[in-house]
C-alpha cells in the first residue's frame, strides 16, 4: 500500500522480498509533484486522475465480487455492469447506514 | 553480468485461527440458501438478529421480489432497518418501490431518512409528491434528505418543487434545497431539457443565494451558453 506522498510503501512481510523498486521513493515523489504542476500549466489530466482512481477501485471491487461468487465475471466498462451474472450486479452497491447519503 | 533473482519469500509462520464467533453471530448456510428459506429466517421471531441481517443481504443479492413484504416489515426496526434497505435496494421489481413509498408515512427519524435515501438511490419518480411535502418537515434532517432525494429524481416536476422551496425555506434546509437544485439541473441537462436547466441555474444565481451556490450555478450557465463541456 502506498502511503500518499510520504515516500513509503507498506506491505506485508511475505511480499517484501518481491519488491524491486525501479526508482527511489524520493524521485517518485518528485515526478508526482512535477506532473501535477505540468498538468496545471497544460490543462491536462494527471496520470492519477479521478477516472484512474475510480477504475482502480472498480477493478478491486469487481475482483472481490467474483471471488465471492466463485466464478469468472465479465465487466462492461460502458454500462458499468457485469454481463454474465445478475446476482453479481445486485452486489455492486449497498444501502448506506442512515442518515448518510452520497 | 549475471542476473540475480529475487530471493524466495520467507516461509510464513503458522497463524493461529481466530476463535469462532458465538452461535448468535454465525452466518451458517445463509450464503447458499434460496429465497423461501431466507424469508423463513426473516419472518421467524426466534431468528437471531445477525442471521436476519445476513438474510436481508442475501435476498437483495438474489433480487427476490417475494421477499419484499418480509423486508418491508423490518424497515421500522432500529437495528435491522438498514439491512432491510440493503435487501430492497437491488430488487428490480417495482414492488420494492411501492413498499418504500408506503413506509414514508409510517416512519420517522433515522429510519425515515434511510428510506428517503434509498428512494433517492432507486430514483422512484412516483415518490416525488411525498418528498416535496417532506421538505417542509419540522425535522431538519428529514427535510434535507427529502430535498436531496427530490433533486436526484430530476425532471421538470421536481425542479418546480425545488424552485418553490427555495423561496419558502431557510437556514440549513434552504442550503440543502439549493444543493438539490444544482443536482436536479444536472439531471435536466442529461435528459436534454436545457431550457429548464438554465431556468433553474438562473434562480440559483440570485443575489440572496449562498456564494458557493451562486458560483456553481453561474458556472453551469456559462458552461452551457459557451457550449464547453467540462464534465
Amino acid at each position: 500500500m502506498e502511503t500518499g506522498d510520504a515516500t513509503k510503501i507498506e506491505c506485508s512481510d511475505n511480499i517484501k522480498p518481491l519488491l524491486r523498486p525501479t526508482e527511489s521513493a524520493s524521485l517518485a515523489l518528485e515526478n508526482h509533484m512535477n506532473e501535477l504542476v505540468r498538468c496545471i500549466k497544460t490543462r491536462q489530466p494527471t496520470s492519477a486522475s479521478a477516472a484512474a482512481a475510480a477504475n482502480s477501485h472498480v477493478t478491486c471491487h469487481a475482483a472481490f465480487i467474483a471471488y465471492q461468487r466463485g466464478k469468472r465475471l465479465t465487466w462492461d466498462t460502458t454500462k458499468h455492469e457485469f454481463t454474465n451474472d445478475e446476482v453479481a450486479n445486485h452486489m455492486r452497491s449497498r444501502a448506506l447506514r442512515e442518515p448518510w447519503r452520497i | 553480468m549475471p542476473q540475480t533473482r529475487p530471493s524466495a519469500p520467507a516461509p510464513q509462520t503458522a497463524v493461529p485461527k481466530p476463535p469462532a464467533p458465538p452461535p448468535e453471530f454465525q452466518e451458517g448456510a445463509i450464503s447458499t440458501m434460496d429465497a423461501p428459506a431466507l424469508i423463513h429466517i426473516l419472518t421467524d421471531a426466534g431468528s437471531p438478529e445477525c442471521q436476519k441481517a445476513k438474510a436481508c443481504q442475501r435476498v437483495g443479492e438474489l433480487g427476490a421480489k417475494e421477499a419484499v413484504p418480509a423486508l418491508s416489515a423490518l424497515l421500522a426496526d432500529e437495528h435491522l432497518s438498514v439491512y432491510a434497505r440493503y435487501g430492497l435496494e437491488p430488487i428490480p421489481n417495482p414492488s420494492a418501490d411501492d413498499a418504500q413509498r408506503a413506509a414514508l408515512s409510517k416512519l420517522k427519524g433515522k429510519q425515515l431518512i434511510g428510506v428517503i435515501n434509498s428512494i433517492s438511490k432507486r430514483r422512484d419518480g412516483k415518490a416525488g409528491p411525498s418528498l416535496a411535502g417532506m421538505i417542509y418537515s419540522t425535522d431538519a434532517d428529514v427535510a434535507s434528505a427529502a430535498a436531496a432525494a427530490l433533486g436526484s429524481l430530476g425532471g421538470p416536476a421536481p425542479a418546480k418543487e425545488l424552485q418553490a422551496a427555495l423561496a419558502k425555506t431557510k437556514g440549513a434546509t434552504r442550503m440543502a434545497v439549493a444543493d438539490a437544485s444544482l443536482v436536479c439541473a444536472e439531471r435536466l441537462l442529461a435528459e436534454g431539457k436545457r431550457d429548464e436547466a438554465l431556468a433553474l441555474y438562473t434562480s440559483l444565481s440570485a443575489s440572496d443565494m449562498p456564494k458557493a451556490v451562486r458560483l456553481a450555478a453561474m458556472h453551469g450557465v456559462i458552461r452551457e451558453e459557451t457550449s464547453i463541456n467540462w464534465r
